[in-house]
């Protein structure tokens, strides 16, 4: 069997040999940065950030993005793999994404939420908002961002928005 | 005239100067941006992380109590943002393996990831990649930003002597890596 080496037995030198080694293989120092981003990208970067501050600074945005970008498509993700087992199965039809997420059970729910949950240095902040919007209005705020990556593109709106309405009715305990 | 500390920044921005928060933002927007390429791999990915540690940081300023210090509170919210990304790259990535999920699935997030990791990030990149989630935080923070074990347990609220380890094993991995990669060159 395979023990690992315990903490103790790591000294220092070991260990700055072994990152020797790393850097000797890589053949760069470990500051050194592969083509990063220009100075202009950061001042940007300010910019961009500012104004994204500005769009999250009501309790409804922040709702409503936090929806929109993490808990709806991290459920849908992780629904779509149910999906896919249930084709497997003998004899089984493929239900809808909504038909599936309407089969949760509530702690189940809640626990593919949690999966997905934001910083816990901003859990306060979020747990204030949360789920005070409706699902017409996260749909609207969904079409409006157009996230490109995210899973929600293939279910058409209308499931869009009953997922939106299970999510909101049942993770009460957020 | 001495530059303001974060904490006196900090307490401007609690009495409504937002100018104050631009100014922090400006001190440690290089390191938040370069602390989460490095953990998730690519610049839009790492650009998003970026904006997203900020306005968190900015939203939840009223939360921060001063027991570690600004740098290292906001440190903190980048890298934990950093492995939620990696998450889900590892969710889409399983998904993706399945062909009947990956029917159901849009395109490729980002079809130039893979080529941009291949040119940009070099092969120490990929092999950060290929590490397990806490030793890729780690060997970050302690191979690239050079920080000592004491910062990198605030961060991420760990024993220093589990980060040892963590170090220890990530460098060892990140060898194995590089030389399998060198080794078929050489032959």
């Amino acid at each position: 069997m395979k023990l690992r080496r315990t903490i103790t037995e790591i000294t220092d030198a070991e260990e700055r040999e072994a990152q020797e080694a790393v850097g000797r293989l890589a053949g760069t120092s470990p500051t050194h940065h592969h083509e990063g981003p220009s100075e202009t990208y950061f001042a940007n970067l300010i910019v961009r950030t500012n104004e994204r501050i500005d769009r999250a600074s009501s309790g409804l945005a922040i709702s409503l993005s936090w929806l929109a970008r993490v808990a709806v498509p991290g459920v849908v993700a992780i629904i779509f793999f149910f999906i896919g087992l249930h084709y497997y199965g003998p004899e089984r039809s493929t239900p809808s994404v909504v038909e599936m997420i309407g089969t949760l059970t509530p702690p189940a729910l809640d626990s593919l939420l949690l999966a997905s949950q934001a910083d816990p240095a901003v859990a306060a902040t979020l747990q204030r908002s949360l789920f005070d919007v409706s699902a017409d209005q996260l749909v609207e705020f969904y079409i409006a961002t157009e996230n490109p990556t995210t899973v929600l593109e293939t279910l058409p709106e209308q499931q869009v928005k009953d997922i939106a309405a299970i999510l909101e009715a049942r993770a009460v305990n957020l | 005239m001495e530059p303001l500390t974060d904490l006196e920044l900090v307490q401007q921005v609690r009495n409504g100067k937002r100018e104050a928060f631009t100014e922090l933002m400006r001190r440690y927007q290089q390191r938040v941006y370069w602390v989460a390429r490095r953990i998730v791999g690519s610049h839009d990915d790492a650009d998003d992380v970026a904006q997203e540690t900020f306005v968190k940081a900015y939203l939840a300023l009223g939360d921060f109590r001063g027991d570690s210090s600004f740098f290292t509170w906001l440190y903190r919210i980048a890298v934990n943002l950093s492995l939620n990304v990696v998450r889900k790259q590892q969710v889409m990535n399983y998904l993706r393996d399945s062909p009947i999920i990956s029917s159901l699935l849009p395109a490729r997030e980002n079809p130039h990831k893979d080529a941009e990791l291949k040119d940009l990030a070099s092969r120490l990149q990929q092999a950060v990649a290929k590490l397990p989630e806490k030793q890729r935080a780690v060997f970050v923070m302690r191979y690239f930003d050079e920080m000592s074990y004491e910062e990198i347990s605030k961060v991420l609220k760990t024993s220093v002597g589990g980060l040892k380890a963590n170090y220890f094993h990530a460098l060892r991995k990140v060898q194995e890596f590089l030389k399998d990669e060198i080794a078929p060159n050489h032959n």
